[in-house]
Order: structure tokens, then sequence, then C-alpha cells
């Protein structure tokens, strides 16, 4: 934990109350909707914008205390806006340059490396204004890891960007863990897009924050916001166990002794990986169901029941279950008159008849 | 053409180069401050350097001729800081033109700066430029024809200059006797013909570097748009 924050900013009406203290290392989404203090948040971290009276220290360093502000020049921050941001008057080569003749320390990637992984090799001589909007974006990121800085933050880097653009950029964002070790703070208002990449997540609300920590356990919790949205769901850790050539499928150990199947991927055996199902692909049964198309029932104890109130008091049609299965959670979604007609509760048995499981990441090298 | 009228022509030229030099001095860290200040006394300081578009360049003349008075505090302090008389002297042209010819170099200066994005220069500061690396890196290339039209503006406007040089000048050849003068010289003593020259060649001096700027004007929408040649021409 070596992200200290203690960040109090009163604008007009919005309230911005922080204190805490985020990892150094891996993805560390900060989530909430829009106007929840997220963008606010990260521009204090970054140097941009000033808290009167915060504190800001990473690896030990004040960045912000009483007696002083580091300005965001001297904090060797990447920084990747929404918009991409790129210098007009330059080219690609030149924008990149630019980071590069002012880079914060000598460790780190060259030009060739990050066009590499980021695939702008192609685009180095082009105009920038004539880039398309997922191209604008990664040759920003480019230009931030080339600063070679020791923390990046990215402000909804995949805002904007058409379902393909979007779908290539998760890929180039999920893979840059693997080249190199930089702690990165992800602002986005979307969980379902922070699951795919954070390890762990800061929610907040209104300019507060209402929940931190690990993404998978954070994801079940009846009692935050998320598992009111339209899309909830629980994130999963699963080992992959093994192929089923015949029918395309794999079979994934979660850490019980339970399996689950998915479309086959090509991952090596014992990968970790991680999953996603939206609790509207969940139903539940008394008994384990014998003749279903649904290949994947998992047995599990109800944990707790919640929404039958909505948030503006009104009687909900629609409950959600936490099931717990071996230490993980999963969340289901069913009428409360199925609730009712069940007569479900919380310490019973039963089993979870799953629809769709969605493979989000691949969290790890294979064990 | 006779010798004086070259005499002139060269005073002018160097006293338009000169006062555009001081002028881009001052006037850049001005309207930067101009085109980013919260303060709310803006305004105040916007209608000073704006003054010269309106008033009469007689008034601003008549003042000047007071301040550099030899009895003046302002000619009392320059005589012992250089010691040169100010009244009638070539540097009281330059301090008279730098006022003069402010806002023609402020306006298209400030308008330029104004429509630099913050976030630009936020990506600038996160990359590691400093303040004035910015301000060179960023926001001179991306203002580049504003600083052409200021400059082209404040020259130009300064070889047009008459009211004021009138005023403090005293119309000695060579030291303060400009192309505006000399050429109502050559009116009063009825030489039309040294009048013609002087007139002509100013006309299309000032229409070329029209041309020219109005060119930039046009050019320079593919950076950052609009347009900012100052609202009036005094």
């Amino acid at each position: 934990m070596s992200l200290l924050l203690s960040l109090h900013l009163q604008r007009g009406d919005f309230r911005l109350d922080i204190d805490t203290a985020l990892p150094s290392t891996g993805i560390t989404a900060i989530c909430g909707p829009s106007g929840s203090g997220k963008t606010s948040l990260l521009r204090c971290i970054a140097g941009l914008d000033r808290a009167p009276d915060g504190m800001v220290q990473f690896l030990g360093s004040d960045w912000q205390s009483q007696a002083l502000f580091l300005q965001c020049e001297k904090r060797g921050v990447g920084l990747v806006f929404q918009d991409a941001q790129l210098f007009p008057h330059l080219s690609v080569a030149a924008n990149l340059g630019y980071a590069e003749k002012r880079q914060f320390r000598s460790i780190g990637p060259n030009v060739e490396e990050v066009c590499n992984w980021l695939q702008i090799t192609a685009l180095l001589n082009r105009d920038v204004n004539k880039l398309s909007g997922g191209e604008r974006k990664r040759v920003a990121i480019a230009r931030a890891l080339l600063r070679h800085p020791q923390l990046l933050l990215m402000d909804e880097p995949l805002s904007g960007l058409h379902d393909a653009a979007r779908d290539e950029m998760m890929d180039v964002l999920q893979s840059l863990p693997q080249h190199l070790s930089l702690p990165i703070i992800y602002v986005s208002h979307s969980f379902h897009e922070v699951s795919r990449l954070a390890d762990h997540v800061v929610l907040l609300d209104n300019g507060q924050l209402i929940a931190e920590g690990d993404l998978v356990e954070l994801s079940s919790r009846l009692d935050l916001p998320l598992s009111r949205q339209q899309d909830a769901g629980a994130v999963l850790n699963a080992t992959l166990l093994g192929h089923d050539h015949e029918y395309q499928l794999s079979t994934l150990q979660l850490n019980t002794d339970q399996q689950l199947s998915i479309n086959q991927i090509s991952a090596a055996l014992g990968q970790q990986l991680r999953l996603f199902v939206a609790a509207r692909d969940i139903s539940i049964s008394l008994e384990a169901p014998t003749q279903s198309s649904i290949l994947n029932s998992l047995k599990c104890t109800i944990d707790t029941i919640d929404g039958d109130i909505a948030r503006n008091k009104a009687m909900n049609p629609q409950v959600t279950v936490r099931l717990s299965v071996g230490d993980q959670y999963l969340l289901a979604r069913i009428t409360r008159k199925s609730r009712d007609r069940l007569n479900l509760h919380a310490g019973q048995q039963v089993f979870a008849q799953i629809k769709t499981v969605a493979l989000v990441n691949e969290t790890g090298v294979a064990s | 053409m006779s010798d004086h009228d070259w005499l002139a022509i060269f005073l002018t030229l160097r006293l338009a180069g000169l006062t555009t030099l001081i002028l881009l001095v001052i006037a850049t860290p001005l309207a930067w401050w101009m085109a980013n200040t919260p303060w709310r006394g803006k305004p105040v300081i916007e209608a000073l350097v704006a003054l010269p578009l309106v008033l009469p360049p007689t008034v601003l003349g008549f003042y000047l001729l007071i301040a550099f008075a030899p009895s003046s505090p302002l000619a009392q302090f320059w005589l012992s800081l250089t010691g040169e008389n100010l009244a009638f002297s070539f540097s009281a042209l330059v301090i008279a033109s730098v006022l003069y010819s402010l806002p023609f170099v402020v306006q298209p200066l400030q308008s330029g700066f104004q429509q630099v994005p913050k976030a630009l220069l936020e990506t600038a500061a996160s990359l590691g430029a400093g303040r004035l690396d910015r301000f060179i890196s960023i926001v001179v290339p991306l203002c580049r024809s504003n600083f052409l039209v200021a400059i082209t503006l404040g020259f130009a406007h300064t070889v047009g200059e008459f009211g004021v040089v009138l005023m403090i000048g005293g119309n000695i050849p060579g030291r303060t006797q400009v192309l505006s003068i000399a050429l109502y010289d050559r009116v009063e003593s009825l030489q039309y013909s040294a009048a013609h020259w002087l007139a002509g060649g100013l006309i299309a001096f000032s229409f070329i570097v029209l041309c020219w700027v109005y060119r930039l004007n046009r050019y320079r929408g593919l950076e950052l748009g609009n347009s900012h040649l100052p609202k009036a021409q005094a």
C-alpha cells in the first residue's frame, strides 16, 4: 500500500472526500457513476488540481503535504486523457519523441518496444489529425509510457470508441502488464470494463469512497450499488483443467471440487482464469437438474438475499441472491415470486444453473 | 526622392523594427496573463491596453509630451539612466510607439493563447514539460500565425503612425522625422511629386502587409480556428 491519499475538495455543490491507501503495484480501478469524483481524484493524484490541505504520498515521497505541492511535471506520472490529447502540430513520431526527450527516468521501454506493444509502428509518420479514435488513444498511451513514469493514470481510455476498437484496445491494455511492471490507476464508469483489467477496485459515489478491495470480493457484495446494476454479476477465479476436443469445450476448476465448461479456449492447462457470470444468467433450482440443456450447474449455499426494495422505496419485482460456492460467490437475479414460491432462504442448499460464463482475463502464467 | 526622404524611410523602418521587438517582449507575457488570469479586474487591464485603438493619437501624444518634458520625473529618471534627454529623441518615439501599437500585438496573441486547449498543456506537463518548456514547445507553435499577425500588425501600425509622432517628435531629420511626417512636410511645402512617392509607397506597403495578414488568418483556421484581428483600427 503505497499511494497514500487524503484529499478533501469542495467545488460548488460537489464534495470530494478521500482518505485511503492504494496499492503501488498492478492495476487499480477507480470506478463510479459520472459525477462521482473519479476524474477529480485522478487530477489530484496527477498534480493538475490541488485539494487544499490535502496529502498525496507515493512510495514514501511526498507529492503533496502541508509544506509542499509537487507540480505535475515533477511527479513522474504518465497521463492518458479521455480524448488522447495528441499535439496537433507534431507527427505521431514527434509526439512520442516529445515524451522520450523528457523521460522521468532512464529505465523503461524504448520507442520500438512501445510501438510494438501498441501496434502503432505503421502510424509513426502519420499526421495525428488523420488518425482514427482508437489509433489516437494507442498513440497517447505509447507517449505516456515513453515518459518512463513511475505511475500511469488513465481516464476512461475506452470512452468514445466503437465496439471493435474497444475490444482491440482492451486486448492491448490487458497485455500491458506482461511487458512492464508499472502501477496503473484506471478510471472507468463501467465495472464490467474494470473487471477485465483491475486487481484492486475503489468504488466512488458522490465524491465518497464507498468500498475498496479485491475485485473478486467486491463484485459479489450485495451492500454495494454494483449488485443493483442491470448488468450486475460476479467475478470468479478458476483454473483451466482440460479440453474436450470433441465438443470444443474447456473445463475449468473453481477452487472447490466443482467444475464449469466454457467454449474451448487456447490457454495452457493450469492457467489461472478470471470469469464473469452475469446475475441474470443464473437460475436457481432446489434439486440437481438432470434433463436440461444447460451444462453448468453448481451446488451452492444461499448466503443472502437482497434487493426487495428498490432505491426509490418501491417493491422490486426481482431480488438478488448471493450464493456461495466454496470460498467464492455468485450473484443470481430471480423474481421475488420465485423466491417465495421456492421458499428460498439463507443457509439453504440449492443448484445454480448458469447459462453463460464469460472469460474476462487470463490473470497469470500457467503454474 | 531626396536623401531626406530616404533618411525618413530608414528611420521609420528602424523605429518600427525596434518597437515590434520590444512589443513582442512585453506583449507576450501580458497577453498570456490576460488569456489565463481568473482575476476579476482583467477587463480594466484589457480596456487600458485597448485605449489607443479608440483615442485620437493626439491625446496620447499630448500626455506623452508632458511626460517627456525635461522637468518631468520620467525625463529626469531617463537622463540619470542614459545621460540623454528624452524630449524630441528617438527613444521617446520608441516609447510612444510601443504604447500606441500595444493593442495590435496583444490582441492577436491573446486570442491565440485563449484557443490553446488547456488539456494539451496539462498533457505536456504530465510528459515532463515545465511552464516555459510548455510555452515554447506547445503554445508558440500552435500560435505561430498569431505571432506572425501580431508582428506584422505591430510593425505596420508603427510605420503608419502620425498623430503621436507629430505631438512629441519635433520633426528632426535623421532623428525623429518619420515617413508620415516627412510626407506632411512635402505637402505643406507643395512638393507634390515627392509626396506622391512617399504616399504611394506607403499605400503599396500597407496593402501588401494586410494581404499577408488576411492570408495568414485564412490558413490558420486549420490549426486553431477563428479570426483574431483587432476590432478597430484607430
